[in-house]
């Protein structure tokens, strides 16, 4: 009972010291000190979709065709995409952490910047789409949406090829093991045919020499007699 | 949020590394090769993309048509011509087009790969009954026969406790399969048997 109401209190008394650095930390200003947002570290690793799409708009020696912008185009919506459905995977796992304050600010703020900045790609890409056709930037992101489950079904493809050799192989093992236990087992069954067999005959050995046995005596009897 | 310029070079209908003249380079940490193959995807309709509700009706027939013909091969226990005819369906389902709802491709492949998988139970082929079960299962999540197939194909490979695991899972999405619930009950008297041992 005691030792139960101990661990509370110091479980308690842990969770309200740092969420008192949390907010001491805001409210104090330290944040002063140092650029919060040279700090943070990027949630997303680089943009590359996008900036291969804007390197390729400034091709001149050659040019980029206008087809060879599009698929960019579409390969930077398909990585946001992506990304919208991680953040939003993400978020309630990480808001519920901020909230016990089991992770920094840092993270959140990186987070948020993550998501503003994103949005801010969408836009652009919606932008951009119509620049090419009109109405495009209302269907670029189903599309690229669309593009993005093919993807996954070709990675299942690779999944299934690795998962079909190994159970080839499991399976070619098991027969194998199984085989050779057969013939464990037959040789064992063998040998001991084979023992019973000598056991068998040495008792009838000597059941016979004990009957040749007691037949002399009986002989060498009745001659004494 | 700066952009970085890249340094690529745009040569015939491929995007390179200008340095090295790679689709993929380790050096310049570039890699364009699904751009690539996205632009080779667009080049038939020269990038006109149609509009979402537009599907490829003669593609589904196809399919339709062959998974019909597997299927006859399947009731007169012809099952190597039916794995022939199940899996052009499921080839031909892999190459709708990139831009059509993927839902369609599930759907259709689906149904191919959970009635592959029983052609090959029809064999006794469990490896492949398996792995077409699984393959199933990963690309339709909620298709309670396919956990049922894989099951079966767990049975045959002696693998009673995974197979008690898969009806499970199966009758989790359809409570009432009469078929899953046997087999359940018949998987866990081997799966019981392999404890005591």
């Amino acid at each position: 009972m005691s030792s139960w109401l101990v661990t509370v209190v110091y479980v308690g008394g842990m969770l309200m010291q740092q969420s008192k650095q949390r907010s001491g930390f805001k409210n104090k200003g330290i944040q002063k000190y140092y650029n919060p947002s040279a700090m943070l570290v990027p949630w997303f690793p680089d943009h590359t979709t996008r900036d291969t799409y804007v390197s390729l708009l400034q091709q001149t020696d050659p040019p980029a065709t206008e087809l060879q912008l599009k698929a960019a185009l579409l390969r930077r919506a398909m990585t946001n995409v992506e990304r919208v459905m991680k953040l939003r995977e993400n978020r309630p796992a990480l808001l519920s952490l901020v909230q016990k304050g089991a992770v920094g600010d840092g993270l959140w703020n990186s987070f948020q910047k993550a998501e503003q900045e994103l949005q801010q790609d969408v836009i652009e890409v919606t932008q951009e789409a119509e620049t090419f056709k009109k109405n495009w930037g209302q269907t670029i992101l189903y599309t690229a949406n669309e593009m993005v489950q093919h993807e996954r079904h070709k990675e299942i493809a690779e999944q299934i090829k690795e998962l079909k050799e190994k159970e080839e192989k499991n399976f070619k093992k098991r027969e194998e093991r199984e085989k050779l236990e057969m013939a464990e087992h037959e040789k064992r069954e063998k040998a001991r045919l084979e023992k019973e067999r000598k056991k068998a005959e040495e008792e009838l050995l000597k059941m016979e020499e004990s009957e040749k046995k007691k037949g002399k005596d009986s002989k060498g009897k009745s001659k004494k007699k | 949020m700066s952009h970085s310029i890249l340094n690529l070079v745009v040569d015939g209908d491929n995007v390179y590394c200008r340095q090295h003249h790679l689709e993929t380079c380790k050096d310049c940490k570039y890699d364009f090769k699904q751009l690539n193959i996205l632009h080779k995807n667009l080049r038939p309709i020269n990038g006109e993309i149609p509009p979402p509700n537009q599907i490829s009706q003669n593609l589904s027939k196809q399919i339709v048509k062959l998974k019909d013909d597997g299927n006859n091969h399947f009731k007169t226990q012809n099952y190597n011509d039916a794995i022939k005819l199940y899996s052009l369906a499921i080839d031909m389902a892999f190459q709708r087009p990139l831009w059509e709802p993927h839902e369609l491709t599930e759907q259709e492949v689906s149904i191919c790969l959970s009635n592959r998988s029983a052609a090959y139970i029809g064999l006794e082929q469990w490896v492949n009954a398996y792995v077409d079960a699984e393959w199933c299962i990963k690309i339709k999540p909620d298709y309670s026969k396919a956990y049922f197939r894989k099951g079966k194909a767990l049975m045959g490979l002696k693998r009673y406790e995974e197979a008690v695991h898969a009806y499970e899972i199966g009758l989790e999405f359809e409570p009432n399969s009469e078929s899953l619930n046997s087999a359940l009950v018949e998987a866990r008297k081997l799966a019981g048997n392999t404890d005591i041992e």
